[in-house]
């Protein structure tokens, strides 16, 4: 889950917990996703157990997840119990919401998550009135970025991911030279971004905050802007892309090869011209002898503690030194050493130590050039509300092992 | 097809929004994948409505004809914001990505997009 939707999360969970509406409650979720378990999660952290997770998908019926089981939405009207409380954080909420008064549920449903600046769901006059008021803010937004680079194309990634902007560079240079673009400028929402795009080279790109960027973003949308380009495969809502994995399993750099950028399924994928900056500590690190543990991403649900203790101790006991790279309060893993590269340090840092070691977040795509023993953990759930889990669609060729986290690793073995 | 002026289209669209109706937007110069995706709301008894420019397609259920301006006042609408979901629009517009681009790539044929785009409607 995105950091601002986690908090929104917390913050909605909070004011339930505080008004005393969750007291007494049999709770469902409704939508088994990896919000979902996140929020499970969250509320465990209040001793607040939820009862079971409905969801339409058979695959996933049967499944669990910390013993909350998953079932059918029918079974709802199984509950004799009159204190019910489903709570929905997926997108499709409205449906959601419909499904369960149709199967005659009349308890309570309250929406968790609002998912996104672009959608505001009332056509009240003056919601209407603000969407184009900041629209007109994007207008002038763009006049601004158009003075400042004339004849440039202009390129969004609208999402604050590093491995969504990796892989819409991955396919740029293709996707520019089939449309005869020369000069383009990119518009990120975060300095790390920029980093990402300018290890595929100098490009000009420009950072704005978030609001910034949806505003800039929805002008270029509704003055059908023919100079610019959207390059992800989820962002803004017009897309129905994402909906193709309902259908079929494609994994998420085909989506941005061929989905996203309309480029054959066989393209090859641009590799970073840059090796990035060499970090500036990089002789404190053991050459070959040590481990760079990546245990924390901002939407992605937690591996079990345990999974990486035992690499720690596994390697410590092997003569490694262990790090673990944190950020903004993180906290290094027991028996490891915080470091803090930047995105053009990292691949330096992993090639010093010899093993990298992380959960599936967009710092692997950052890295996947590296040349080191790279192995990469997923959680053991299913893609977004899809039959697909997480490892088929994100799956690193580049990376020698790909492993979903449950249970024992048997690290000997690697 | 007469033109129908801002206030009363949103008035229109909202009350059909409100009643629980899916409302697509038909943007795409494919008159034939038009007809499959009636055939297969039909099929799946789907409580929708098909809106196109233009009324070649009148007669068709499902859809309703827009006049040319309503039908850019709407467009316009939904370029402005989300505003409920269920309303969407099917596009080919080049200026992102799209679910027809794995047609041309021979990823999915068509009838699977038309699955895609109704999966979880109705």
């Amino acid at each position: 889950m995105e950091k601002k939707y986690y908090e929104e999360m917390k913050q909605n969970i909070m004011e339930l917990i505080e008004g005393n509406k969750l007291l007494n409650k049999r709770v469902y979720i409704f939508g088994h996703c990896s919000a979902s378990l996140e929020m499970i999660d969250f509320l465990e952290t209040f001793g607040i157990r939820v009862v079971a997770i409905l969801d339409n998908s058979e695959s996933k019926q049967g499944k669990e997840y910390k013993n909350v089981p998953v079932m059918a939405p029918k079974r709802i009207k199984d509950e004799l119990d009159s204190n019910v409380l489903v709570l929905i954080i997926s997108r499709f909420y409205e449906a959601m919401h419909k499904q369960l008064r149709e199967l005659d549920y009349k308890g309570e449903i309250r929406k968790i998550i609002d998912y996104n600046s672009f959608a505001e769901y009332s056509m009240a006059k003056d919601t209407i009135s603000r969407m184009t008021i900041r629209e007109k803010h994007g207008e002038e937004l763009m006049l601004k970025l158009s003075k400042k680079y004339p004849g440039f194309f202009f390129t969004f990634c609208p999402f604050n991911a590093l491995g969504d902007v990796y892989f819409a560079m991955l396919y740029w240079d293709k996707f520019a030279q089939i449309r005869k673009i020369d000069n383009v400028v990119f518009c990120v929402s975060s300095p790390n971004l920029a980093e990402v795009i300018h290890l595929f080279g100098d490009y000009a790109v420009e950072v704005y905050e978030q609001k910034e960027l949806d505003a800039i973003i929805q002008a270029n949308l509704y003055t059908r802007n023919a100079n610019s380009f959207i390059a992800h495969h989820d962002r803004p809502y017009v897309l129905n892309l994402s909906k193709a994995l309902f259908i079929r399993k494609i994994s998420l750099e085909d989506i941005y090869c061929s989905g996203v950028y309309g480029l054959p399924i066989n393209t090859t994928p641009t590799k970073p011209m840059s090796e990035g900056k060499v970090y500036e500590n990089i002789d404190a690190i053991p050459r070959g002898k040590a481990v760079i543990f990546s245990p924390y991403a901002k939407s992605v649900v937690a591996i079990d503690l345990k999974i990486w203790e035992d690499a720690v101790d596994y390697y410590t006991n092997m003569g490694y030194k262990c790090y673990t790279n944190v950020v903004l309060g993180e906290k290094p893993l027991v028996g490891t050493e915080a470091i803090s590269p930047s995105i053009l340090e990292l691949r330096s840092v992993v090639e010093r130590a010899g093993i990298f070691i992380g959960i599936r977040s967009g710092l692997c795509d950052v890295i996947r050039e590296a040349k080191a023993k790279k192995i990469v953990l997923y959680p053991d759930y299913y893609y977004c509300d899809t039959t697909w889990k997480v490892i088929d669609i994100y799956w690193i060729k580049q990376f020698e092992y790909n492993i979903v986290a449950k249970g024992d690793i048997k690290w000997e073995n690697l | 097809m007469s033109n129908t002026c801002k206030e009363e289209i949103y008035a229109i669209l909202e009350k059909l929004l409100n009643q629980g109706k899916n409302i697509i937007l038909y943007d795409v110069e494919d008159f034939l994948f038009l007809y499959k995706f009636i055939e297969h709301c039909k099929k799946l008894n789907i409580d929708i409505e098909v809106w196109v420019n233009g009324g070649k397609f009148s007669k068709l259920s499902f859809v309703r004809s827009l006049s040319n301006e309503d039908f850019s006042i709407i467009k316009n609408l939904y370029y402005l914001y989300e505003f409920n979901d269920k309303f969407t629009m099917i596009t080919n517009d080049k200026k992102y990505a799209s679910i027809f681009n794995f047609v041309e790539q021979g990823i999915l044929d068509e009838n699977e997009v038309i699955e895609a785009i109704l999966y979880k409607i109705g």
